[in-house]
């Protein structure tokens, strides 16, 4: 509706269902919406307006046949295009408070090496060093010379 | 490449610490360092931390450990831990670089050793007589009474000895064909060796003549009483293979270029040397060794470190006369350690272990770190070394009591004055003044002395030499026991043996080379054909019996051996 107020329109005029809607719905769920309200209760607030909105609708239709059909079209300003206000402006809260992802679990401290691994790679070492002990190079020079 | 272009991983050791806190070690490691404490207050681990300090600078150097347990196995079991502290995927090529850095050389090894030859020439010295001269010098050394048995001791042994090594030298052969030679010259003489010899090196020519002119004309006795002393010598490098296989080598097993060009480290282990004799002999020749490159070596930007652990088992006690080892490390002390940029370290028990001309050289080492000391008398000598003792030094003011008498006629006497003094508290003794009462120089040592037998493990008095020619006034007490600390728990922290022996065996099998290949190598010298075997006669030989054919002109020795050198060698060929 603000929308319609900042561009100097005629806003769209509530019926008295989307006004009795906002009202519950504002008492009863978004008066409550802080910034440490559980994800979890968002859910139950989500199918509270739903509850609203199917009740509503159902009285609309027993009480007032006549009701106008369409909510979209015209001034009207139905229960349904209330409801759908309240659904994306509860989704919006339920987005921004958000909880802060949990930090990643940090990864796993590596295991220094055995005794044994380390003792593996001296052996690897020693071998390779005795392999090009300076006998065997300078015989392979002399031989390549 | 060294350790110094690893720095992303290196280990921050104690003396690393203490020179951010205390002192500029730099410059304390370049006046000398001189380690004393009583066994097992944590010399050696000092040593090894100093040893480590180089390594991770990547400093050259040479450690000297008679005893291996205590400087060697604490520093490869810090090497150790501190590639077990570096991240596993680091690759193991990461860790050669760290263990290409170490040359370990097991000095009585039975299948390889790293060789020091007994003859060498590094292409500096004036004449062979020079290249002669330093074995007989480390003899000298080994055995410093020989100098006044001048009968059977220092002059016939110096006379055969130079003349022998210079033959050698000059054909290139190890010093342990010296036996062969000065038993059977004559065959060398007609295998063409001595001409040989005169033909490589002209300046030969003397020691030539002598064998020529003099010792093979000599008669079998005369020969005897010339060669007694120096046999005594050389004979055992015959006998044992590891012996003729290190001393006998045609050229060193290290080249001290290369570690000083890639900042290497040598250990030097003793520990498995059980014949004291030989153990002191091994020593001073790897000394000497080292000493004769230090000298080469001139001035390098990058200082060489040298650590001498038990220092001790080098010398030998002499109450009257010179000690040439002193000699030698005074040369060494005051010429070249700070002249040759040599980072100079030793380390023994007592200074009781040594005589006095060689307790004076090492206190002259710019930085003194002393521990815990196992006698009061020592204490006291190395408390008036670290503390200066001052006679003004004040032990506490003592109050001087002052007190205004009333005025009272003269005329009283004394017993009244006494009675009205104690009646009148209006006038009571006070402070009147402060007098100083002096320690004495005495009591001043025995404090220091106390100190230094009150010294727990791993603590030691650090007086730092700050720049040349000037030492600290200030003591430090440093402690070192976070050098078997885990650096994570705190816990102690001591070395694996096993470990560490596994480390040893392999590091021994990387650095040396198999005995069987140096014989190999000694035995190729003397080829078959010139192998003698000639029949000799028992007249002594004559100066024109060269001229005559081999055959008839060599006399045969009277009592000649049971079973000949040349004639076993022949045998196994």
């Amino acid at each position: 509706m603000w929308a319609y107020q900042a561009r100097e329109i005629d806003s769209p005029i509530p019926c008295p269902y989307a006004k009795e809607f906002r009202a519950i719905a504002q008492e009863t769920v978004f008066s409550r919406v802080t910034e440490t309200t559980p994800p979890e209760m968002f859910t139950k607030a989500q199918q509270l307006l739903l509850s609203l909105y199917q009740d509503l609708t159902e009285r609309m239709q027993q009480k007032d046949l006549f009701h106008f059909p369409s909510a979209r079209t015209g001034r009207h300003w139905c229960v349904l295009a209330e409801y759908e206000h309240a659904y994306h402006r509860l989704r919006n809260f339920a987005r921004m408070y958000d909880p802060p992802p949990p930090p990643p679990e940090p990864a796993p401290k590596p295991q220094p090496l055995t005794d044994a691994e380390l003792m593996e790679r001296l052996k690897e070492y020693v071998k390779r060093r005795t392999k090009e002990t300076f006998f065997g190079q300078n015989q392979e020079e002399e031989e390549s010379a | 490449m060294t350790l110094a272009h690893h720095r992303t991983f290196t280990k921050d050791t104690r003396l690393d610490q203490i020179s951010r806190s205390l002192i500029n070690w730099e410059s304390a490691l370049y006046n000398g360092t001189y380690i004393l404490g009583a066994k097992g207050s944590g010399k050696s681990t000092l040593a090894a931390d100093i040893a480590l300090y180089h390594f991770f600078k990547g400093n050259p150097q040479c450690i000297i450990d008679p005893l291996g347990v205590g400087t060697i196995d604490t520093f490869l079991w810090q090497v150790w831990r501190f590639l077990q502290d570096m991240p596993p995927e680091i690759p193991s090529s990461y860790h050669d670089l760290f263990w290409k850095q170490i040359i370990y050389i097991n000095v009585a090894s039975a299948e390889r050793v790293v060789p020091f030859p007994l003859i060498y020439k590094t292409g500096q010295e004036r004449s062979l007589l020079e290249v002669a001269e330093r074995y007989l010098n480390t003899i000298l050394m080994t055995s410093p009474w020989l100098m006044h048995a001048q009968v059977q001791g220092w002059p016939p042994l110096h006379l055969i000895g130079s003349q022998t090594a210079i033959t050698l030298a000059a054909l290139d052969y190890p010093l342990t064909l010296a036996l062969d030679l000065l038993r059977h010259p004559e065959e060398w003489r007609n295998a063409g060796r001595f001409a040989q010899a005169v033909k490589n090196y002209p300046e030969s020519a003397p020691a030539v003549q002598f064998f020529l002119e003099e010792y093979i004309p000599a008669g079998q006795a005369k020969r005897q009483r010339l060669l007694n002393p120096y046999f005594d010598k050389v004979f055992v490098f015959n006998l044992d293979d590891n012996l003729r296989a290190m001393f006998g080598a045609i050229k060193h097993g290290i080249d001290f270029d290369e570690v000083d060009h890639k900042g290497q480290t040598v250990l030097i282990d003793f520990r498995h040397e059980t014949d004291p004799q030989l153990k002191r002999f091994k020593l001073l020749w790897i000394f000497s060794t080292i000493f004769e490159y230090i000298r080469l070596r001139g001035r390098k930007d990058t200082p060489l470190g040298l650590i001498i652990d038990e220092l001790a088992t080098l010398s030998q006690h002499i109450t009257e006369g010179e000690n040439p080892l002193a000699n030698l490390l005074d040369e060494f002390i005051n010429v070249y350690m700070r002249n040759h940029h040599i980072y100079f370290t030793c380390a023994h028990q007592s200074i009781y272990q040594l005589d006095e001309k060689l307790r004076h050289t090492l206190l002259s080492l710019g930085t003194y770190l002393f521990g815990r000391c196992a006698e009061i008398t020592e204490a006291r000598e190395l408390g008036e070394l670290l503390w200066r003792n001052d006679p003004f030094r004040v032990k506490h003011n003592r109050k001087v009591w002052g007190k205004l008498d009333p005025p009272y006629p003269i005329r009283l006497s004394q017993h009244s004055w006494d009675y009205l003094r104690q009646q009148y508290p209006r006038y009571p003794y006070y402070v009147l003044d402060a007098e100083p009462e002096f320690m004495n120089i005495e009591e001043q040592r025995e404090e220091a002395a106390n100190q230094l037998m009150d010294l727990s493990l791993f603590d030691f008095f650090l007086r730092p030499s700050l720049r040349e020619g000037e030492v600290s006034t200030d003591v430090y007490k440093v402690n070192l026991a976070s050098m078997v600390q885990d650096n994570v728990t705190g816990e102690a922290c001591y070395l694996d043996q096993d470990v560490v022996a596994q480390i040893r065996s392999l590091l021994e099998a990387a650095s040396g080379m198999p005995i069987k290949t140096l014989l190999a190598e000694q035995d190729a010298l003397v080829s078959k054909d010139t192998k003698h075997h000639v029949p000799r006669v028992r007249k002594p030989d004559t100066a024109d019996a060269s001229q005559k054919p081999p055959s008839a002109a060599v006399p045969a020795l009277p009592n000649p051996p049971a079973q000949q050198h040349h004639q076993r060698r022949r045998l196994i060929s």
